[in-house]
Parts: structure tokens; sequence; C-alpha cells
């Protein structure tokens, strides 16, 4: 278990440009499933058919990332950039960069002796991403409009914790993957026709996922995330949304969407029968891909099931190792032998 | 027909209903609907839909949506207050000196403030994060028993009759609710095939319209749905909506503009039958046309509103004449062509 | 009818979201004259659509032919009423204007008065009237009483032609775009073209996108272009500026599928078409947001005309660009066509 995740968050893949992890996913998986198919929108799709077939089960995990896009190439060689997905301009002040994984740069920075505003945000419009180009001419030689730029940092991991860069949703990815290896390893079959959808485009406005939905016809889905815990000291236990450590998120509603009832609970119920530690999401802000499954097709009833992660959307997220195992054996004895 | 009518506006406004939690609502409707139609059915987010045909060829649907907003527990603190969010557009400054009921227990809301200077500032700025809800218990075992986190409340105040205008919670949309209900009874004669759908989950983004549609073939939507009221003091001024002038026919709102010939169609419905209307052009807000414009191919919508004062409050004050007015000029649209 | 002309009369068509169906008739007429036979038929909303050719590869080419305007939410007394926008409008670009509406079968003017400055507060002086302070004078057309709730009006001007061919008048966005399909059809003829395009003219795009969603499910395209007008000025610091003049702008980013860009920029490149590239980071802002996702996802494209002053009576427009980008879209479509028939060496 967990074999894949470090690779999963050091890959690149914002928004559109998800195409570095759909190849890594797609030959990990390629001799353990009955069937790859990708759509239109980029969505890999990984069917292991089931002891009943009368039924059909997606899970949904999307593989892109936040991060930028080259927007301007500016006559002195340096770059524009503008977030693909929610980055907070105060996230990116002097940060390490990777532009379409090859080139290093650097987010400039005024010294603080030429700027003593320290409580000032560099708003997008004055960041400038430098890569050692000395012109404009030089630097459209290597970097193009449009060109994907991504936080340079590695996953580490000690004791039970673990840091990376895109746990939002490498880890829906990662618990699905492991999931494929458990039938795969084990011979066995889930009790669904399931599909493993590894979605695109979810950051941009939960785009990728219907059209996945409007193939596969799936009577129920569940969806996997990685969700925002604030359990810190400048936050009150009130705020938190989730606390790492205490398990798998559960999610009764949240923007957009009021969760299917008879999922949600049938998720609380297989939690408590495994004894498992889990947790309520106690914020409602914020969406998934399950909002846009809900007004796809016949209206497709969904649950929602996260490993809770602090400081997501930016290149340090933290993340505990045993609410990644209590997800999956979660996830796993759903798709395995829980009848909806 | 006004007394009964009045009856089933009292029952259906003082239903338990938030968003994503219709069943009573739903199970209500069936009941009462279904000795008078062709095919009832319920789809897979609870939508409720139900079927009188007719042998125009055509068929048109009446939309209505069976939630209403509310408040879900997202944490209970020590002494078993309960912290919550919204379901739906919630005006935290309603829900002061409000009743509201989770799982059958009455709460009341307080706010939150340190100092005398922070209390004051947070009743000027009211929201979610500085108010709490006492459910009278004393400790948070006890609440956890009562209203665990996930639990959905609602406002308790029920209907009032003041003769002419009515007044309840809820009435967003169970007005919608009630005229369909009372024009499946009274419909006779219908040419076209019409379409009754009692949707889920408008409040939180229009999500039962988006899917309810998906077994049907559909020329023409409209949905029933209050809008605002402009006839009272110092009202906001760019608009002309009243109580009992009649129903509104929907010009737009913030979420969609009315199809052209669906508004003209209402119209001379109305013209032709001796209905009253108002047109309405409301600056915000939206309603489930705006989801069956973006179903399938696109459906040609429009919205037939009742103007209502006090929207999203736990008194919602609406014009009888106008409710009557609605199920008149919807039977008559099942029976004028396009 | 040449380029300019066309436009002009495009853009002088009233159109405001829902009154498409003014200027539905002369786009028709228009793709007559250019291919008598082709097929035309209105979906879902009221889109209409014209067919050229048959069989596959289908190629759907995407342009709104709504505008903005302005519609009466309130009638105050026998002169004045109250006005929202439809779409969105600047209220500031609507001080001092003439402005027409359409009511049953008639046309009215009105005017957009506001209080003269004499009259104003001086703090009052320092900003611009909202729509809340906006109203519309109708002394001028016999008063309100011919006009209802629900009446919608544009700014009252008609196209002006600009020095070095360009051209000035409201709702070029986007019937430039609708000036692009007809002219991309007009091209295409002359082309040894083998497949099915597709010409959608939607309705409801500036009110939320709604026409197009519609008609892409409909139609179920094996690919797609969306036509629409973009900000041919200065941009945010971080952003590259695009140039009236300097040739269409294909769009890259989220919301456009990657290989039908690269198909964009090569048929560019190869047939000498000078462009200018656009960065998507949110959506386009383009009916592509919603083409991309319908049904089972659609391989979609964003082709733009710059323009200036966008939203404004105001809008410019450079005809050569307008042409270019036609040229670029016939060129796409026949080259898509024969990969599609393994005609053609990549």
């Amino acid at each position: 278990m967990r074999k894949y995740l470090k690779d999963l968050t050091n890959l690149a893949g914002i928004s559109s440009r998800e195409e570095k992890i759909k190849e890594y996913i797609k030959s990990n998986v390629a001799n353990k499933v009955d069937e790859i198919t990708e759509d239109n929108m980029g969505n890999l799709i990984c069917l292991i058919k089931g002891k009943d077939s009368s039924k059909k089960l997606m899970l949904d995990a999307h593989m892109d990332e936040v991060g930028f896009m080259i927007t301007r190439i500016n006559e002195d060689g340096t770059f524009g950039i503008s977030p693909v997905g929610g980055v907070d301009p105060r996230v990116v002040k002097s940060q390490r960069l990777k532009i379409e994984e090859k080139i290093s740069a650097v987010v400039n920075s005024t010294p603080i002796h030429l700027e003593k505003e320290t409580d000032k945000v560099e708003q997008y419009e004055s960041i400038r991403v430098y890569a050692g180009f000395s012109n404009k001419e030089e630097a459209s030689k290597k970097v193009h409009l449009g060109d994907m730029v991504t936080f340079d940092t590695t996953y580490y991991e000690e004791n039970s914790y673990a840091v990376a860069k895109a746990f939002d949703d490498r880890v829906g990815c990662s618990i699905m993957m492991d999931i494929i290896d458990y039938f795969f390893e084990n011979s066995e079959k889930p009790l669904y026709d399931t599909y493993f959808n590894f979605a695109t485009q979810e950051e941009t406005g939960l785009r990728g996922t219907g059209t996945a939905a409007s193939k596969i016809h799936p009577n129920f889905a569940i969806v996997l995330e990685g969700t925002t815990a604030g359990d810190n000291p400048e936050n009150t236990p009130d705020k938190w949304a989730t606390h790492i450590g205490n398990g798998p998120v559960l999610t009764f509603m949240h923007s957009g969407l009021v969760l299917n009832k008879e999922i949600f609970e049938k998720i609380v119920d297989t939690a408590k029968k495994l004894g498992i530690k889990f947790q309520y999401k106690m914020r409602t802000a914020g969406g998934t891909d399950a909002a846009r499954l809900a007004k796809t097709l016949y209206g497709i009833p969904a649950g929602v099931i996260s490993v809770p992660c602090r400081y997501i959307h930016s290149p340090q997220s933290i993340m505990n190792l045993q609410d990644y195992e209590n997800t999956y054996q979660l996830v796993k004895q759903l798709v395995v032998n829980t009848p909806f | 027909m006004a007394k009964k009518l009045k009856e089933l506006i009292k029952k259906i406004t003082e239903l338990y209903g938030p968003s994503g939690r219709e069943d009573q609502v739903r199970d209500f409707i069936k009941e009462q609907i279904k000795d008078h139609v062709d095919d009832i059915k319920t789809d897979k987010l609870g939508n409720l839909i139900a079927t009188k045909k007719g042998n125009s060829g055509k068929t048109i649907l009446f939309d209505a949506h069976m939630d209403e907003i509310g408040v879900v527990v997202t944490h209970i603190l020590d002494k078993g207050f309960l912290k919550v969010e919204q379901v739906g557009g919630q005006n935290p400054v309603n829900l002061i000196g409000s009743r509201l009921i989770f799982n059958g227990r009455i709460g009341v809301v307080g706010v939150e403030g340190e100092s005398e200077k922070e209390l004051k500032d947070n009743y000027k700025n009211l929201s979610l994060d500085n108010i709490f809800v006492d459910i009278g218990v004393s400790s948070k075992e006890e609440a956890e028993k009562i209203a665990p986190i996930g639990t959905f409340g609602t406002f308790a105040e029920g209907f009032v009759d003041y003769g002419n205008y009515c007044m309840s919670k809820a009435m967003d949309d169970r007005i919608g609710c009630a005229i369909l209900i009372e024009t499946i009874k009274n419909m006779k004669d219908n040419q076209h095939t019409v379409l009754f759908a009692f949707t889920v989950q408008e409040e939180v983004g229009l999500v039962g319209s988006f899917v309810s549609t998906f077994d049907y073939e559909v020329n023409r939507a409209i949905a029933i749905d209050v809008t605002d009221s402009l006839d009272t003091p110092k009202a906001l001024k760019r608009m002309s909506m009243a109580l009992g002038k009649g129903p509104c026919i929907k010009i737009k709102d913030n979420l969609s503009v009315s199809d052209r010939e669906v508004v003209e169609w209402i119209k001379n419905a109305a013209l032709a039958n001796n209905i009253p209307y108002q047109f309405e052009v409301l600056t915000f807000g939206g309603t489930n046309a705006a989801g069956y414009q973006r179903t399938k191919s696109g459906i040609p919508s429009g919205t037939i509103s009742i103007p209502t004062r006090y929207i999203h409050s736990p008194h919602e004050m609406l014009s009888y004449s106008d409710v009557e007015n609605t199920v008149k000029l919807l039977n008559t649209l099942s029976k004028t062509n396009f | 009818m040449d380029t300019s002309t066309l436009l002009k009369n495009l853009s002088n068509t009233f159109g405001v979201s829902s009154f498409e169906n003014y200027t539905f008739p002369l786009i028709e007429k228009e793709l007559k004259n250019i291919s008598p036979d082709i097929k035309l038929e209105k979906v879902g909303i009221g889109n209409l659509v014209a067919t050229y050719g048959s069989e596959s590869p289908k190629i759907a080419f995407f342009a709104h032919v709504d505008e903005i305007g302005i519609v009466i939410s309130k009638i105050v007394d026998d002169h004045f009423a109250r006005i929202s926008p439809v779409g969105g409008v600047d209220p500031r670009t609507l001080v001092g204007k003439r402005v027409l509406f359409k009511t049953n079968d008639s046309e009215k003017t009105g005017v957009i008065g506001f209080l003269a400055p004499h009259l104003q507060k001086k703090e009052d002086r320092e900003k611009s009237p909202s729509f809340d302070e906006l109203f519309v004078d109708f002394s001028i057309s016999g008063g309100t009483s011919s006009i209802n709730v629900g009446d919608m009006g544009v700014i009252h001007v008609q196209a002006v032609e600009l020095e070095n061919g360009k051209i000035s008048n409201k709702s070029l966005d986007n019937r430039v775009g609708a000036a692009v399909l007809i002219k991309s059809l007009e091209y295409l003829q002359n082309l040894k073209f083998e497949g099915q395009l597709m010409l959608s003219f939607n309705k409801g795009e500036e009110v939320g996108l709604v026409g197009a969603q519609g008609s892409a499910y409909h139609l179920k395209p094996d690919f797609a272009i969306v036509i629409d007008v973009t900000f041919g000025e200065k941009l945010p610091e971080n952003v590259e500026p695009i140039k009236l003049g300097d040739g269409p702008v294909i769009g890259i980013g989220t919301t456009v599928t990657r290989s039908v860009f690269e198909e964009l920029t090569k048929t560019a490149k190869n047939n000498n078409i000078k462009y200018q590239i656009e960065t998507f980071t949110r959506g386009s802002g383009t009916e592509a947001d919603v083409v991309q996702i319908s049904s089972t996802g659609v391989k979609t494209g964003v082709v733009s005309v710059p323009i200036l002053n966008m939203h404004s009576p105001n809008e410019v427009v450079d005809v050569k660009d307008v042409e270019e980008s036609a040229k670029l879209l016939s060129l796409f479509a026949l080259n898509t066509s024969l990969t599609w028939k393994g005609r053609r060496k990549s």
C-alpha cells in the first residue's frame, strides 16, 4: 500500500495538463484491470468487473493539481504567471517553481531593505518569475505562453506524517491505485462493476467528471478527495473543518449539494463496523465532483470521502499516514462487499 | 376552493424539508396527487415527477421545488451549544429571535462576544461564525443525542391567515408545490401532456432541475416560484412587483432570461382568460428555469412567480388571490396552443 | 457581401439576449446566398444551426449572436422608466446616450437622463451613477404609455468606418463571430472539404452561455471551435497583451483541448496566417466553457477576434482580423476532414 503516492505527488499536472499523471497511472494499472478508456476530456476510466454486473459503481479522484500557467513573457526575459485553480498569491512569494517540469525558476522578491511594508500582499499582476533568461527572445526559445508551472518540491515522510504538494487529489488517485492492486494481488473481484475514474480539470470548476459519468452511466459514485484541515493554533476547534489524525472525513453537505443520505449513512455504518476512526467535515464551503455528478444524466447519487490535509493548495501539504490507511480500508470495504 | 386550498398551504408550508431532506414533503405531495395523475415516479436525486397525459403531441413542464432553506449542525461546543452553517441563502439577521427546529427540538440563536465592543460589533456584522444555537440542553452529550453533527434545522414558524394575505415559513417554494397540487386536482381537458416536477435542492444550486427531465422530451418548461414584492415602504425602487396584482411573468433575473416565445404564450393565455398578470424583472436571484435551459439540448423556459414579501425570512407573506390566479393560469396553459 | 458591409449590417441589427430573432433573418439570407442548399434549423432554445456537407467528421463552429442591452424594470410615471442590465453592462457607458427599445411590433426612442452636474452635491459629482440612479426619459417619443416592464433596448448607434480598415459599433461582440462563421463557409466552398460543417449561431451567451450548451449536446460534433471576441488592449501586467490587426487569437489552457490548439496553430503557420495566443487559466469566458464538457465531452478550441472597448457602443474591430480568422477556420475544417479520411500527410 501507498506504493504510488510519492511518485504521484512529485509529478506535475495542472488542470488540462494531466497527461504525465495519466501515463504514470496507466502504466501501473494496465494489466490489472479489465478495460481502460480515455474520453474527450482526458479522463482515464479503468473498469474492474464485479461479481454482480447489474450495478455500476464509479470511484472518482481527480488527477489535476493547482498551479500556474505562463501568461506573459516580458522584455527582460522574466515571466508573468496566473494561477490555475485557487492559489493564494501570498503562498507564491519567493517560491521555487518548475516550468514544464524541466526549467527551474524562482519567484522574484523585492528585498526587505527596499520594501519595508511586510504586510503588503504581492499580487499576480506584479509577481515576476525568473529562470535566468536575459531577454524575451532568449526566453521565447524555451518557454511558451500557456506552459505549465508547478511548485518545485518533493515528497518526504517521517514517522506517521508525509509532506508534499498536490495531496489534493493525488491522495485520491493513490488510494484508487492501491485498491486496483488489492484486487489484482488477491485475485478478488469487487461487488459491482467498478469504474475507477481518474478525472481531469476538477480545480477549474469540476469539469472532467461529468463527461466520464455520461459515458459510464453509474448507479452511484464515491468521490475521493484530499480536503482541508484547519487544526492549527491560529484557529479555534469549531472552525477546524477537519483534524489530521482523526481518520477519513465524511461529508454530508458541501457547496452546491446536500449529499445523498443513504450513501452517506452507509459510509458511516461501514466505518463504524470496521472500527476505524472517522470524522465529519465541519464546514460546508468548497465543493467536489459530487456536485457535478448530481447534475449529470439522471442525477448520479454520490458519497464523498476525504483524507484530511493541512495547507492544501500550497507546496507543503501535510498528511497523516494513519488517515491514509484508514481511508483506504474504508473505501476498500465499500468496494469489496458493501451492497448499495 | 379557498378554505381547502388554504388548509393545504398551511399543511405543506409547516412540513419540515430543508434541501436534501425533502422526504416528508415528497410523501405528502404523493399522497395528495396520486389519484389524479396518469403516472408518478421519484428519480435518483429525489425529484417527484407526475404526468397528466394530453393529446397535442407536445409536453410542457411545471416545476416547483420542495426544499426550503435551513441550517446544518457542523460542530457541538462543550456545553451543548451548536454551531451551524447555512443550507441555501440564509441571512443570519433572520435567525436572531427566530425559532428553529432540529429533529423536533426547538432551538434559538445567541450571539457571541467577550467584550461589549465585540458583542456590538458582532451584532452589526452578524455571520454564522459569530452566532450559536441553543437547544436547551446542559451538556455536549445531550446535544449529540438530539442534534448530532449533520442534523438539518429549519425555521419553525407556522402559517398565518390574514384573509387575503397569508404568511408562513417556506412559502418559498411550498406555495409553488401547493399551486401544482391544486392545478393537478382541477385539471381537465388538458391538451398538452403536462409534467409536474417537484424538485429537490433548488436552494443550494438548482440541482434537481438539471436532471428531472432526463427521461422525458419537454417542449416548454416553467418554474413556479416566489419573487420579491416591492410594495413595502422604501423598497428597492427599480422593480415593480406587488402583492395581489396577479402572477408575475418573469422576463429576467440574475440566472436566466426567459424565452420570449414562452413569455408571449403565457401573456396571451392570461389576456384571453382575463387573468391579471404582471411582468417581472428581478435584479437578483434565480429559479429552476436556469436549470431547464441547460438540460440536454436546452428547453425553452420561463418562470411564473408569486410576489412575496420577506423571502428567506421565517415570515414569507403573499396574496392568496395571486395563488388562485396562478392555478387558473397554469390550467389555461395546459390547453393553450404554441 | 464584402466583410465590411456584412459586419456593419450584422452589428446594426437588434439582438439583445432573448431577442435574437431580429438578427437571425439576415444570417439566414447570407448563408443561403453563399450556399443555396444549406440546411437551416432551430435547435434547443432556438439557436440557428446551418449544416453544410454530410457524414464525418462532424465539425461545429459556434458563435453567439446575442448582444448586451438594457431592460425596463419599472415604469415610474408618464415620462420615466427604470432599467436593469441584460448581460454585463457598465452603467457609465449609458450616461447621456440615446436608446432604442423594442416594444410590441414597434420601436421607441428614449434618452438616458441624469441629474445635471450643476444640481448635484459636490461629493456626488465625483462618482458615476449606478443603475439605481439611472433612468430612461421617453418624453421624446410620446411617453411611457406603450412601454412595458420587460421591453428591451440598446444604445442607439449605427456602424461607422474608421481609418485603416477599422469598424466601430455596438454588438461587435459577437456579430464579429457571426461574420467569421459566414465567411468561413464562403471560403470553405472553394476547398475540397469532405465532411460535415455545422455553424451554430447561439442565443443567450451574455446571460450565461445558455444556447451553446444545448447546441453542443444536440449536434455532438467530433470537433468544435468557438468564435468570440477578446480584449485587443492592455491587460493586467502579468498577461501578454493582444493587438488589433495582428490576426486571429488562438486560445490555450483550461477549457481548450490541446490537440485542437495545436492543429489550429499548425494550420495558421502552414498557411502564413499571422496569429496571436491567449492563455486561459480560469474559464475562457466563452462558450467553450460549456461546449467542451457537454455530454461525453467535445474536443474544443477557441479562436477570438480582438476588439477594443468591449461592452460599449464603440467596440472596434479590424476587418482584416475577421477575414483571417475565417480563413483559419475554413482551413482547419479542411485539414481536419483530410486527416480524418487519412488523406493528409501530417
